[in-house]
């Protein structure tokens, strides 16, 4: 397996969320990937996926009340083509199921199937009742790749919830 | 009605929504906060412009309608913000009877493939006929 070298690691995190440290880390990534040549479109890319990542895991910890709870999040420039972007966060054991659920969806959809699930979420009025939320389609629908996921145990009530994805830089 | 006239912030766009001028755009950024209380009084504005327009017309039937375009010029949208240009565009779709034409320019940064696909999806969920352009 290729070792990373830290000159590689885009940002490391680890602490808690709320929409000030994550606009934070989204300027501190769009100052880091702007000293690398590459579309404009890709650049964007990047601050798009990783903000509607974290946002996804902050929507989560609102919804649950999980605020005190903190995430891991982690940028990857792999062989200077890829960005891995890692994001780990405290997943409750009761909301498993559907959490694997739906990354699986995500995940099996063709992008025919993926637009039409985000037609429907685009105009569905409650966002409690129907699985993937805007961020995660789009997410799969512009990177093109498939989300990865694990899970491990961390307390009786909980998992500690690993999600990563890749975007081509197309350096 | 009074016009809105807002100013770009760092995660939140100019807005330009003039019912004196006929100038209606929104550039920028989009990434607020909270995006339903961002535009929720652009959604309002929209609905209050469409009233205003049943009001002139049918109190001076002989006033000449104009053409409307609403001009969307964005180089980073988040999905919460999506969501409600998408309602905001369902009220721009209300607009077209009181409009000699009613259209959407959809202003893409060159080389923005992401943005340039949301005009293409919008496009195809609304009624209002979209330009989708570079800039």
């Amino acid at each position: 397996m290729r070792r990373i070298s830290q000159e590689e690691i885009f940002l490391d995190y680890s602490g808690h969320i709320n929409f000030h440290i994550k606009k934070e880390l989204i300027s501190a990534l769009r100052k880091k990937i702007d000293d690398y040549a590459g579309e404009l479109n890709i650049k964007r890319r990047c601050s798009y996926v990783f903000e509607e990542l974290l946002a996804n895991t902050h929507e989560y910890y609102k919804k649950r009340a999980l605020e005190n709870e903190t995430i891991h999040a982690t940028l990857i420039l792999a062989d200077k083509s890829d960005v891995l972007i890692r994001i780990s966060n405290t997943l409750l054991k009761s909301d498993t199921q559907d959490v694997i659920s739906n990354f699986n969806t995500l995940n099996t959809g063709k992008a025919s199937e993926l637009r039409k699930l985000f037609q429907i979420n685009l105009t569905r009025e409650n966002k409690a009742t129907t699985g993937s939320g805007l961020g995660l389609i789009t997410v799969k629908l512009k990177t093109g790749h498939s989300y990865f996921i694990e899970l491990t145990e961390k307390n009786e009530t909980q998992n500690i919830f690993l999600l990563k994805t890749t975007i081509d830089l197309n350096l | 009605m009074n016009k809105i006239s807002l100013e770009a912030t760092e995660f939140s766009p100019r807005v330009i929504f003039d019912h004196i001028d006929f100038v209606f755009k929104i550039e920028g950024e989009s990434s607020p906060e909270d995006a339903r209380s961002f535009y929720a009084p652009l959604i309002k504005w929209v609905d209050d412009f469409s009233l205003y327009l049943h009001f002139l017309y049918s109190s001076k039937p002989d006033t000449v309608k104009k053409d409307i375009v609403f001009l969307f010029h964005l180089n980073y949208v988040t999905s919460s913000s999506l969501k409600n240009i998408y309602t905001l565009l369902l009220k721009i779709d209300l607009l077209k009877a009181y409009a000699a034409q009613l259209s959407i320019k959809w202003m893409f940064d060159k080389g923005d493939e992401d943005m340039q696909d949301n005009g293409i999806e919008f496009s195809k969920m609304v009624r209002t006929p979209f330009e989708i352009l570079s800039a």
